[in-house]
């Protein structure tokens, strides 16, 4: 029986473990991903000391140090699950009396922290902060003494709220739920609880002096913005809490009755619904496609990309400009770009926005096309606008780079530094500091090679409005830049300016296209026509079955067939795009 | 037993000198470049770190004072011993420290010397407390965590006056001292919560500054001596950004008026002539009050004529007991004459010299190359470059200390991007010593670290004690005070 029980539980927590890693790992890797680009973890001391001397600092400092493994997204939900698993491990260690129809009573705090770490803001720290103060109440537990336990209490708990923040309180707040002290014991233990608590937040408060208190009081590294308090994290303390309190009257069925099991599958059924539920309530698959594109394009994964679309078309502008930008690092873009939903030139180059996601994935197109200066800058506007003050591996990189290519050595050199210190990036770091001290050997990567000729020079601005001049001008510089010259292109259809089109088209004649491109035939025959001029006597190479559709096109538009009709029997020609959308 | 083996181990290591040193017979390769500097007497140690090709173990300095006294420094970078370095320096005023390099090779041990180079110690003392400044990433629109801080110069430590944490990511611009006295000051605060904090002897008070009939809130303040009046120029900025790779960012006035606040009644002395469809920016008081200097350029269409904006050097009387204007205002250096745009002018405290920015257009040197010091000489009208502290990166933000002589700048010359600052002395005969930079505990590791430029550098005479639990009050919780307009332009003496 007892081996039975035990098979139980093990059972139950090796689910929540497998559950968790399957969860992080293949349903929703990329939140994971998100959540390391957020951050730098240096192995130093001075990075220690910067996060630790913080209140919650240790659980910030522990909470980043397993974000970065985030960067592989299987390691990074394994480490979730096992935390999760942690908790739960503790919490029922934590438990007055444990009988084991209970035991689905201890995943609850797991299961609100699961839920937690849906949000793509939610940080690392709030998980290590309860784990903490669990095992840190485990280990109270064990001092048999009542009084000895309180003093042990008093003293340590205003140490759990510097090390762990205000989720801290946990520790004490489980250690008193479950304690059966006489009355006036727990009134006294109560109070003094209570005013070790509030002045150690004001202690805490008046050493970090740059904190307003209410922070301090809501906990500072639960969450990316510091001004929202996250609730799941205080549902799991509170919740620990409670299950304490309660596990004080729990009584265990007795043995062999079927009401043990039935209980137990009860609650199995119940809690795991319930969790179930909020999981999914709480997670956001919409979000996690989006960060799907964003971290192909990070890691140049374009037929992912490419595939991704093929199955469900992306319709926001920041997944809409990756897959462009697929499209045309895989040579596709001039061809089928109008087989994919556009949204306009917000689908090409969005414009730029004051927050730390979006610019990214625009970076990454501006970096590619060699507008280097551009791209370094939406990186570094996209790091300051991290809300919770941290810098970003994934910047430190292309920043890194860009300083690097665009000559800055001094600069790139601080990054790569830092970058050096990590986990993840090191070696990247190491191969750029060779570089730096031998600049010839950029010459054998492909990638810097081309971009160190390509980039664009001279001092003009930047300007949104003038994006076709930009690229114009860039193509100018460098004449073997394809990419430049489609996006040119791309550029005045999905704005619909054909006469730019036109004049544009042929500063392309030397890139060696063995055809003229699908797009650019639609284009080129739709301007043609409706300068009033008959498709036979089209001046460029356009194939016939190009304008044996066209034709079929005016006959279908001067017949007013209605606009679905129209969309569905032109699906991803420039012409739907130019008229129907 | 084993505390006493560490201990003499730990003693043994420490006890190391250099021996069979192979002289190379040139200049030690250290960073920062101490070597020729001047320094004032209580400055913090002048660490440094070695700077050369070679791997090393272990670095050692031997310092001699020209009027007695020596001391060493052994370890990854020379790290001297504050109270040793203090009485050096102190026991060394108005001589000679001359610092004796050598390094040991980590390949094979081998100790390797390097050519003594000297620091002068300055007879005339600094006698700030420390100095103040702004750290921010060096971005374009976004900003992240902003605050202001002060250092202490006679050693390492750095507090924040103010953090952005505290009042809730409100953008903190500049801090302006009068005459770095840190009794009074204003901030000018940027964002949802908006004003210029007036920090005076009578307490904190938080002003809106815009106006119905001015255009935008004060920026870039000035204090008259008096400690009354504030001269602002009221900005409304753009940003231009490049996309070839020489250059990154070109901030420009799209209006700028010039505007006295009489802090007694929270009114703004304005003036017509002060308040043109020209740019007029950057006021500053001379040291006796009676003049009020701004730099002012014709309106040109920008962003596209960017290159056409160019600044001259204007000047009005002002009378302090009146608060009134003089009545008419004078070019002190014009911008048509020498093809060039002023910025930042700076009066010295003791009324010799004017110190000022030159760049080859616009008001902010910010990322100008070619931003330079110039100085005019205020009893002969001469002017010239600062060549001693100029480098070819923009070197400007400077500002005098409080008793004069000493003057401090922000500098980009290390690596283009970031802003350090830079100390360094005009001496009776009008010539610049050597600059030295800021001084850290581990430069190369500090410097290195930092993704941060030292923004707006100020002296402070006293350490600055603001109650954040009070400027959150005022900045946050409160409605800030509004300014009006003096209408007569005249104050109440």
């Amino acid at each position: 029986m007892i081996n039975q029980s035990k098979i139980i539980k093990a059972g139950l927590t090796v689910a929540l473990i497998v559950g968790a890693t399957i969860f992080f790992g293949h349903v929703y890797p990329h939140h994971l991903h998100y959540q390391e680009q957020f951050q730098i973890f240096m192995f130093t001391g001075s990075y220690a000391a910067e996060v630790i001397m913080t209140p919650g600092g240790l659980a910030d400092y522990l909470g980043r140090f397993f974000t970065q493994f985030f960067f592989s997204s299987g390691l990074g939900a394994i480490l979730i699950g096992l935390l999760l698993a942690g908790i739960q491990l503790a919490m029922w260690g934590l438990m007055a009396e444990r009988p084991l129809w209970a035991y689905p009573l201890s995943f609850i705090p797991s299961i609100a922290l699961w839920m937690h770490l849906c949000d793509e803001n939610s940080l690392m720290g709030a998980t290590v902060a309860v784990l903490l103060s669990l095992l840190c109440a485990l280990a109270a537990r064990q001092i048999k003494n009542p009084m000895v336990q309180l003093v042990v209490m008093l003293i340590t708990t205003p140490l759990m709220l510097w090390l762990c923040g205000a989720l801290g309180v946990a520790y004490p707040l489980v250690l008193l739920a479950r304690m059966k002290w006489h009355r006036a014991w727990s009134a006294i233990a109560w109070v003094c609880l209570t005013a070790c608590v509030v002045a150690g937040t004001f202690a805490a408060q008046r050493y970090v002096h740059a904190l307003p208190l209410g922070r301090v009081v809501s906990g500072i590294h639960y969450y990316r913005f510091p001004q929202i308090i996250a609730a799941w994290p205080w549902v799991a303390v509170l919740a620990s809490a409670a299950i304490a309190l309660v596990s004080r009257w729990l009584k265990p069925v007795a043995k062999g009755s079927k009401m043990r099991y039935a209980v137990l599958g009860a609650l199995i059924v119940v809690i795991g619904g319930s969790g179930f539920a909020g999981v999914n309530r709480c997670s956001d698959m919409g979000k996690e496609e989006l960060m799907a594109y964003d971290y192909w394009a990070r890691t140049k994964q374009w037929s992912k990309i490419v595939d991704k679309a093929l199955k469900k078309n992306p319709d926001v502008p920041m997944s809409v400009a990756c897959l462009n930008l697929a499209l045309a690092k895989t040579g596709q873009l001039a061809d089928y770009m109008f087989l994919f939903y556009q949204n306009g030139s917000q689908g090409l180059l969005p414009t730029f926005v004051r927050d730390f996601t979006s610019p990214l994935a625009t970076s990454e197109a501006y970096y590619h096309l060699g507008f280097l200066n551009t791209a370094q800058r939406f990186t570094f506007e996209a790091q300051e606008a991290i809300p919770d003050f941290q810098k970003s591996g994934r910047c430190y990189k292309r920043l890194a780079e860009t300083s690097m290519l665009t000559g800055n050595k001094a600069v790139a050199q601080k990054y790569i530094k830092s970058l050096q210190h990590t986990l993840v990036y090191r070696n990247w770091a190491n191969w750029a500091q060779e570089m730096l001290d031998n600049p010839d050997g950029l010459k054998d990567n492909p990638e810097y090679s081309w971009l160190s000729a390509a980039q664009s020079r001279g001092d003009f601005y930047y300007s949104e409005d003038e994006m076709d001049s930009m690229l114009g001008l860039l193509f100018q510089q460098s004449s073997t830049n394809k990419m430049a010259y489609e996006y040119l292109m791309a550029w005045c259809l999905l704005n619909k300016n054909l006469p730019r089109f036109e004049q544009c088209y042929p500063i392309g004649a030397g890139l060696g296209y063995d055809h003229i491109p699908m797009a650019y035939q639609e284009a080129l025959a739709l301007h043609w026509t409706r300068l009033g001029n008959p498709l036979e006597t089209i001046p460029w190479v356009v194939s016939d079955q190009v304008c044996q559709r066209m034709a079929q096109f005016i006959a279908d538009v001067q017949a007013q067939r209605p606009r679905s009709y129209m969309l569905n029997a032109y699906r991803g020609s420039y012409w739907a795009y130019y008229f129907f959308k | 037993m084993y505390l006493l083996l560490v201990l003499c181990l730990l003693a043994g290591c420490g006890s190391e000198r250099p021996v069979d040193v192979v002289e190379m017979g040139v200049e030690a390769p250290i960073w920062p470049d101490y070597a020729g500097v001047t320094i004032p007497v209580g400055i913090a140690p002048m660490n440094f770190n070695y700077d050369g090709e070679e791997d090393i173990a272990m670095m050692h300095v031997a310092v001699r004072g020209s009027q007695g006294g020596e001391m060493e420094a052994m370890g990854e970078w020379a790290d001297f011993d504050s109270k040793q370095w203090r009485q050096l320096a102190e026991q060394n005023r108005g001589g000679i420290l001359t610092f004796t390099v050598s390094v040991k090779c980590k390949a094979d041990g081998q100790w390797v010397g390097y050519e003594p180079f000297d620091m002068q110690i300055s007879d005339e003392p600094l006698t700030d407390w420390g100095v103040t400044y702004r750290k921010i990433a060096p971005g374009f629109e976004t900003f992240s965590k902003i605050g202001i801080y002060q250092r202490c110069l006679a050693d390492f430590a750095e507090t924040p006056i103010l953090e952005e944490t505290t009042v809730d990511g409100q953008c903190l611009n500049c801090h302006y001292a009068n005459r770095a006295n840190p009794a009074q000051y204003s901030l000018h605060v940027r964002g949802k919560h908006g004003g210029t904090l007036i920090h005076t002897e009578d307490g904190n008070k938080y002003l809106h500054t815009k106006t119905d009939q001015t255009v935008g809130n004060c920026t870039y303040g000035y204090w008259h001596p008096g400690g009354r009046y504030c001269a602002y120029s009221l900005n409304r900025i753009y940003q231009n950004f490049y996309v070839g790779k020489e250059r990154l960012i070109e901030p420009w006035d799209a209006v700028s008026d010039i505007v006295v606040l009489d802090t007694r009644d929270n009114t703004l002395l304005t003036l017509p002539s002060l308040m043109t469809d020209d740019c007029e920016t950057t006021p500053a008081f001379s040291a006796d009050g009676n003049t009020l200097y701004f730099c002012r350029a014709p309106k040109v269409n920008m962003p596209g004529e960017y290159q056409e904006l160019k600044y001259s050097l204007c000047a009005i009387p002002f009378d302090s007991n009146t608060g009134q204007y003089g009545d008419s205002i004078y070019t002190v250096i014009s911008a048509d004459s020498i093809g060039q745009s002023v910025s930042l002018p700076r009066p010295s405290y003791d009324g010799r010299y004017l110190m000022y920015c030159l760049t080859d257009y616009g008001t902010n040197p910010v990322d100008r190359p070619e931003a330079d010091l110039w100085l005019m000489d205020l009893q002969s009208g001469q002017t010239r470059p600062i060549d001693e502290v100029n480098s070819d990166q923009v070197d400007g933000y400077h500002n005098w200390s409080s008793q004069g002589g000493w003057f401090l700048f922000s500098s980009k010359r290390e690596d283009t991007l970031y802003a350090h600052v830079y100390i360094s002395r005009i001496g009776q005969d009008g010539i610049a010593t050597k600059p030295f930079l800021l001084p850290q505990r581990n430069p190369k590791k500090y410097y290195g670290e930092s993704l941060h430029s030292f923004n707006a550098p100020d002296f402070t005479s006293e350490p600055v004690a603001l109650s954040l639990r009070e400027a959150r009050s005022l900045i946050i919780d409160q409605s800030p005070i509004h300014v009006t307009i003096k209408e007569d332009g005249n104050s109440n003496p």
